[in-house]
């Protein structure tokens, strides 16, 4: 199931009363049940996973806990027999002791994750049977060893109810696709009681409507173009293929982000506030700028819990700190294509994204002199001209999500110079009646949506000048106008809900 | 205060707009496949008909409503769409009886050989159920008639379904926003052109000639329906060609008609007046307004026999005077698709009732 159903959003209207009607004691069970019931659909064996996870999860975090509380009734009641050095020695022993437990329990999970990416693997190249669809594995994998991993750094307090760890690490609206929350961000709201607050349930409902808004006005619309695109790649080569670039950015824009809205809106009408996870990523002046924009809670993840972590262990104090910053973030950015799939274009997608970055941060001095230098890198059109190169930066490493074929990705790079077909691509405007799978109109809907996607920042705008009640209404209407569902479209899951 | 006023009045906006959009975005049915208007042309007639004729274009192209009227006095209403099924019938028999209540149902058995909706029957669906007015039993002969893509939300709101037509909206769409022009004379849909029939490929055998469950629960259920309401259903087999009406099938219905003392007309084997080199103008599919006339001269008659309920009402003041304005309409949409003929050969413009009447 899917949030674009008549039956989901029937169910979540249900969901809603019986939520702040019933008594506030059982708010937090309907949430874990509905986010049961919601997971039970995708199939029984994913449920079963990501009980096994949690319960995993759930009795090495007590465990650790369990050791932590010892070591300190220890070290208290032995304050004055040992020695510093003999507490030193002690607590080093039991930190290892935990770090053991961590580790088992990340093996354990990311295990599992392993499992289901290299069967996904296998089974797209015909070397194994489908696999039964584990959704929103990723997701879920990560909320958990983030909590894992916080519990041991003893950042947060051990969660005691094991139906509560569950609840946060499948609550419905995130479950699928995001954000990939932090047990300490959203804790306390998803477990307090709550009385409906009618302004952020207003807001919950507008922040739906704006991701509704992307998702089936312009996402799915141009992916009807993209599917056009791709299913010949070898005809559109040279400007072709890069009309396909951009189309595809756009369209992944549209479909993640839409569906993260969708996502913390119904999170909101619930009274409970989760992280964003996209601040206008096309106004990113930089890669690092983009990736502090883009997916910001995949990002943050990794930096927090793969990057820094890697940056600061023992092993790598060897090394130059550049060196060091360099191989933790070619780790890091490894890792995140992986994350995405065991498949050679995540991998590429994954390292190109590590290279920039590594090459940026070797002209960093560079640019700053540069820009010290240089007055007009202050002005605007510089500002614009850093906006533009960022965008076709990132397009271009983008692609390689398109065709999930990486030498064909890199022979439509070398087509921009060795045949880049600039007549045949205008020409093909006037030629055809359809362009790449949709009319002209439909284009005309599409570059408008994207326009307004683009022009309106949402989060900025939230909490100052909001668009009085008409604007979403006719919002509303617009979707139903223009989005694309019903009878003779094809509806497809979101493209992050594969990961 | 504001801001809830300001809610209510965006509220208010979108009611009003979603139906002003809706309106505008949902077919006409006012020129090709004009059928689709024939549902809703019923709540236009003024609900006193004795006899309501329900089938597919097997009734609406078949039977003259005007001679029924004018030589034998029997007021009648045809309620048919193109490949009207069974259970879209019973969703047609159903609407009536919300509204009148006949003295007598003709019925088209035809629809008994289509089992189960056709994969490709979401057009004819919709034009069955796009002209009628919401109800409970409409919402259950929707989802029974639906097909596996089609959701039953877009019959309650058809946008969901004819949202995508903002790209073919043409002067039609607003030339009928407000009104709708009649398409037939009590659901008669009239062509008075010839197209005889050619070679008819001889029947195929089939491996099985039994009917479909539900259609056969929908036939049940309509016999339930009139006898609950005391109304006489007689059962009817129009005089097609094609497709073919198979000795088995026939078979069958005789039994069904004799086992719940049914009257049954099989206008096949009970007629010789038909001759499909002169009163079909598809070939012999549906007869044309010849064929039509022929056949009703010949229906009405068995029909006043059979269905006792069924008298004379000629001579009734308001009755006279409907029928003579239908007549009227009749007689001048006959002479324009005749002029047309002369002219053309064949019925293309005055096809449609009100460019015959403009």
């Amino acid at each position: 199931m899917t949030f674009i159903s008549p039956w989901f959003l029937g169910g979540l209207c249900v969901l809603f009363v019986l939520y702040y009607t019933l008594p506030k004691r059982a708010q937090w069970p309907l949430l874990l049940l509905a986010s049961l019931g919601f997971y039970a659909l995708a199939g029984w064996a994913a449920l079963a996973a990501m009980l096994v996870t949690v319960a995993a999860s759930y009795g090495i975090a007590m465990h650790m806990s369990k050791l932590k509380i010892a070591q300190k009734a220890h070290v208290a009641q032995h304050r004055d027999s040992m020695t510093r050095d003999e507490r030193k020695a002690y607590n080093a022993a039991q930190k290892r002791r935990q770090r053991g437990w961590l580790i088992a329990g990340l093996l354990f999970n990311f295990s599992l994750l392993a499992a289901v990416k290299i069967g996904e693997a296998l089974a797209r190249i015909d070397i194994i049977p489908s696999m039964i669809f584990f959704v929103g594995i990723s997701y879920y994998m990560f909320r958990i060893c983030g909590y894992l991993i916080d519990v041991f750094w003893g950042k947060i307090e051990v969660q005691r109810n094991p139906l509560k760890l569950a609840l946060f690490t499948i609550f419905f609206p995130y479950a699928m696709i995001g954000p990939i929350s932090r047990y300490h961000n959203v804790a306390d709201a998803l477990l307090n009681e709550k009385r409906i607050d009618w302004a952020l349930f207003g807001r919950g409902l507008q922040r739906m409507i704006w991701g509704f808004f992307k998702v089936m006005v312009v996402g799915f619309r141009l992916l009807l173009s993209i599917n056009h695109l791709r299913a010949t790649p070898g005809e559109y080569s040279g400007m072709f293929a890069f009309f396909t670039m951009l189309v595809w950015g756009a369209y992944l824009y549209a479909d993640f982000s839409g569906a993260i809205d969708i996502s913390i809106g119904i999170a909101m009408c619930f009274g409970i506030r989760v992280e964003e996870n996209f601040i206008s990523p096309f106004r990113a002046r930089d890669i690092f700028d983009y990736w502090r924009r883009w997916h910001i809670t995949m990002g943050t993840w990794f930096r927090d819990y793969v990057f820094y972590p890697l940056s600061v262990a023992k092993f790598m104090q060897k090394w130059p700190t550049r060196v060091k910053i360099h191989i933790a973030t070619a780790v890091t950015w490894f890792t995140t294509g992986i994350w995405h799939g065991v498949a050679w274009n995540f991998i590429v997608w994954g390292l190109s994204n590590g290279v920039v970055i590594m090459i940026s941060q070797e002209l960093k001095p560079l640019y700053e002199r540069f820009n010290k230098r240089f007055s007009f890198t202050k002005t605007k059109v510089y500002t614009c001209f850093a906006i533009v190169r960022t965008f076709l930066l990132l397009t271009l490493i983008r692609a390689f999500d398109i065709y999930f074929d990486v030498p064909l990705t890199f022979r439509h790079f070398a087509s921009f110079i060795t045949n880049p077909q600039f007549g045949a691509f205008f020409r093909y405007f006037g030629e055809h009646e359809v362009w790449f799978g949709l009319a002209p109109l439909e284009w005309l809907v599409a570059a408008l949506g994207i326009a307004v996607m683009i022009a309106v920042p949402w989060f900025r705008k939230e909490e100052k000048r909001r668009p009085p009640a008409i604007f979403w209404a006719a919002l509303v209407l617009v979707i139903f106008i223009f989005g694309m569902y019903g009878l003779g479209f094809d509806m497809q899951d979101f493209f992050y809900m594969q990961f | 205060m504001k801001r809830i006023l300001s809610i209510l009045l965006a509220f208010v906006f979108f009611c009003t707009a979603f139906w002003a959009v809706q309106r505008l975005l949902m077919p006409k049915y006012m020129s090709n496949p004009f059928e689709g208007a024939l549902t809703a042309e019923y709540y236009r007639s003024n609900f006193a008909h004795d006899l309501i004729i329900i089938g597919s274009c097997e009734v609406y192209s078949n039977i003259s409503p005007v001679v029924l009227w004018e030589e034998y006095g029997i007021p009648a209403f045809i309620r048919g769409n193109p490949q009207q099924l069974m259970w879209h019938s019973r969703a047609m028999l159903e609407d009536t009886l919300r509204h009148e209540t006949p003295r007598a149902v003709l019925l088209s058995i035809q629809a008994l050989m289509y089992p189960t909706p056709p994969h490709d029957g979401e057009p004819y669906n919709r034009m069955v159920f796009d002209g009628m007015r919401l109800s409970l039993p409409m919402l259950r002969n929707v989802r029974e008639s639906m097909t596996p893509e089609e959701s039953m939300l877009s019959y309650v709101f058809p946008l969901l379904r004819f949202h995508s037509r903002w790209q073919e909206l043409n002067h039609e769409d607003l030339q009928f926003f407000w009104r709708r022009d009649p398409v037939s004379i009590n659901g008669f849909v009239m062509r008075a052109d010839v197209l005889p029939s050619g070679w008819i490929p001889p029947p195929a055998m089939l491996p099985d000639y039994s009917f479909g469950q539900q259609a056969i629960d929908a036939l049940y259920d309509m016999l339930a329906i009139t006898q609950e309401h005391g109304i006489e259903l007689i059962l009817f087999k129009a005089p097609s060609l094609l497709p073919h009406w198979h000795n088995e099938w026939d078979a069958w219905v005789v039994d069904f008609a004799e086992q719940h003392g049914l009257p049954y007309f099989n206008a096949i084997t009970s007629t010789d007046t038909i001759d499909h080199q002169y009163h079909t103008f598809n070939g012999g599919l549906n007869l044309n307004l010849a064929g039509a006339e022929r056949l009703t001269r010949y229906l009405a008659p068995w029909l006043m026999d059979n269905a006792p309920s069924l008298t004379d009402r000629r001579g009734e003041p308001a009755l006279d005077a409907h029928w003579q304005q239908l007549a009227t309409q009749y007689r001048a949409w006959q002479a324009a698709q005749e002029a047309e003929i002369a002219e053309t050969g064949r019925v293309y413009h005055s096809i449609l009732l009100r460019n015959a009447l403009s």
